[in-house]
């Protein structure tokens, strides 16, 4: 166990002898990241916050069968992702995809409110985020755990609870769709012009 | 070419996973295939892409009452407080009491931190002498172990617990160090703390992070936190926020240990410390926190420093 984790672990243990302060300390020690974490699955404030928050009321709930020498912040991770690709399963149940290919759906123009749009530091960067609304929810919490958390692949097959050729399988999948959608918008100015001139 | 042998080792290659010969002989193979070298490129270009996507930081606000919405929402379901499946019974064992030391702003780059000390009312936390948050990088010591004589009593039967608290008396760092002003004889605090014995409460050992020098024959040392620290106050992005460290290290291995001092705030690569001795048991013990900048923003990671631990033979 590295230093971050023996703390965490003595933070653990305080908080099974009763101490909720301690719980305190390790939600503000995760916050952020877990935040974050939910917040590039989801894209929106609100779910994210609703997400982080009850990972860790998760986590408080089970904390009772953590595992001696485990990481801490992998399992809140886990949690997290778990949540997330729930979430992301339902919404994506509501708002039925169906017959919409990845092009036609990375066409549409409102997706997202302006005010996110505006945030948007590089076209691509804005294709690769559509993009990201597309894909299975696993492949895209393999993908933001390989790209944001600089995870390894043990890492992730250790927040993801699979096996690592499961985490490359997703990689794979996850990056093949993202091409297939940064190549669709740059053919697309071609295809425009050759409309128009018709 | 599509079919080229090596164009589905490429995302491996990208995410380090292969190994150090393979990688040689991929970045041989990519010198002279330009279907792989532009299969990389956009390989790249994918996660730089995505590393570009802006994250939208809730304000300060958000952070500074999260920690509570979640206990409130913990409250508010009735969820019974955990307890450890086999260890730690919760039953029999009085839940930790610990309170505000302090708190020290440190200007500019870094954010501001909260150091907590012992309030005047219930014991503290701690079984066998204090601890921190651990990032053992580096044990200083200043003493022969050898020398040290032994105080008594086992490590692993004291507790800390608190007596009156007096007004704290700031000694720098080096007077701690170098001077016998620091024994419990000669300090006003020097009945701050003394040590009571529970056999209950949890403990963790971390005497595998420090020198095998650092570990006595008859009783291994442990530690036991006391600590605190603040993820910073700025909200500015993922990662992107000033870190404190606390690292509060002392050794079980006094008996009868006392605050001798608080060590005034200094500066070091990286950060600020705020330093605290105890005394004891013929020995003085330095310990304190220490504050860094986390300029790690896109990995993640904390550099991680260990504040010096210096341990020397009272007068």
């Amino acid at each position: 166990m590295f230093g971050g984790e023996i703390e965490d672990q003595v933070l653990v243990d305080r908080v099974l002898a009763g101490d909720d302060r301690a719980f305190a300390r390790l939600v503000d020690k995760y916050k952020k990241r877990v935040y974050y974490l939910a917040y590039r699955m989801t894209r929106d404030h609100d779910s994210a916050d609703e997400l982080a928050q009850e990972s860790f009321v998760r986590a408080y709930q089970a904390l009772g069968g953590f595992k001696r020498g485990y990481s801490f912040y992998t399992w809140i991770y886990r949690i997290c992702v778990n949540l997330a690709i729930n979430f992301l399963k339902r919404e994506t149940q509501k708002v039925s995809t169906e017959n919409v290919s990845e092009v036609d759906l990375l066409r549409s123009s409102g997706y997202g409110s302006d005010q996110l749009e505006r945030m948007i530091s590089s076209e691509q960067a804005a294709i690769v985020k559509r993009a990201l609304e597309t894909i299975p929810p696993d492949q895209k919490a393999a993908f933001l755990l390989k790209t944001h958390e600089n995870m390894s692949y043990e890492q992730i097959a250790s927040v993801m609870d699979c096996s690592i050729g499961t985490v490359m399988s997703r990689l794979f999948r996850a990056r093949h769709k993202l091409r297939i959608a940064l190549e669709a918008a740059e053919s697309e100015p071609e295809r425009d012009n050759r409309d128009e001139g018709m | 070419m599509k079919g080229c042998s090596y164009r589905k080792r490429l995302p491996l290659y990208l995410d380090g996973w292969i190994g150090a010969d393979e990688a040689s002989r991929l970045e041989e193979h990519l010198k002279n295939c330009p279907s792989c070298q532009t299969e990389l490129m956009e390989l790249e270009e994918i996660s730089s892409s995505a590393l570009e996507m802006i994250d939208q930081a809730p304000d300060h606000d958000y952070w500074k009452t999260f920690s509570s919405r979640v206990l409130n929402r913990i409250n508010s379901r009735g969820i019974i407080a955990p307890a450890a499946e086999e260890k730690v019974s919760k039953k029999g064992v009085s839940p930790f009491r610990y309170s505000v030391f302090m708190i020290a702003g440190l200007a500019a780059v870094l954010a501001i931190f909260y150091n907590y000390m012992p309030d005047s009312s219930g014991p503290l936390p701690s079984q066998n002498g204090f601890s921190g948050e651990m990032s053992v990088d580096k044990v200083e010591t200043s003493a022969d172990f050898s020398e040290i004589s032994d105080p008594g009593s086992p490590v692993e039967s004291g507790v800390i617990s608190r007596g009156s608290k007096a007004a704290p008396e700031v000694v720098s760092t080096e007077a701690a160090i170098n001077s016998a002003e620091l024994s419990e004889s000669s300090n006003p605090l020097s009945s701050d703390l003394t040590l009571s014995e529970s056999a209950d409460e949890p403990r963790v050992d971390f005497s595998s992070y420090f020198r095998d020098d650092f570990i006595r024959r008859d009783a291994r040392l442990t530690f036991h936190t006391f600590y605190d620290f603040l993820i910073g106050s700025s909200s500015d992005g993922p990662g992107n926020e000033s870190r404190l460290s606390v690292e509060a290290l002392a050794a079980g291995i006094l008996s009868e240990s006392n605050r001798s001092g608080i060590g005034a705030m200094e500066s070091y690569p990286g950060g600020s410390a705020y330093s605290v001795p105890l005394s004891g048991g013929g020995l003085t013990v330095n310990w304190g926190y220490l504050s860094m900048p986390s300029d790690t923003a896109k990995t993640g990671e904390f550099q991680r420093y260990l504040i010096e631990l210096r341990l020397m033979q009272a007068k």
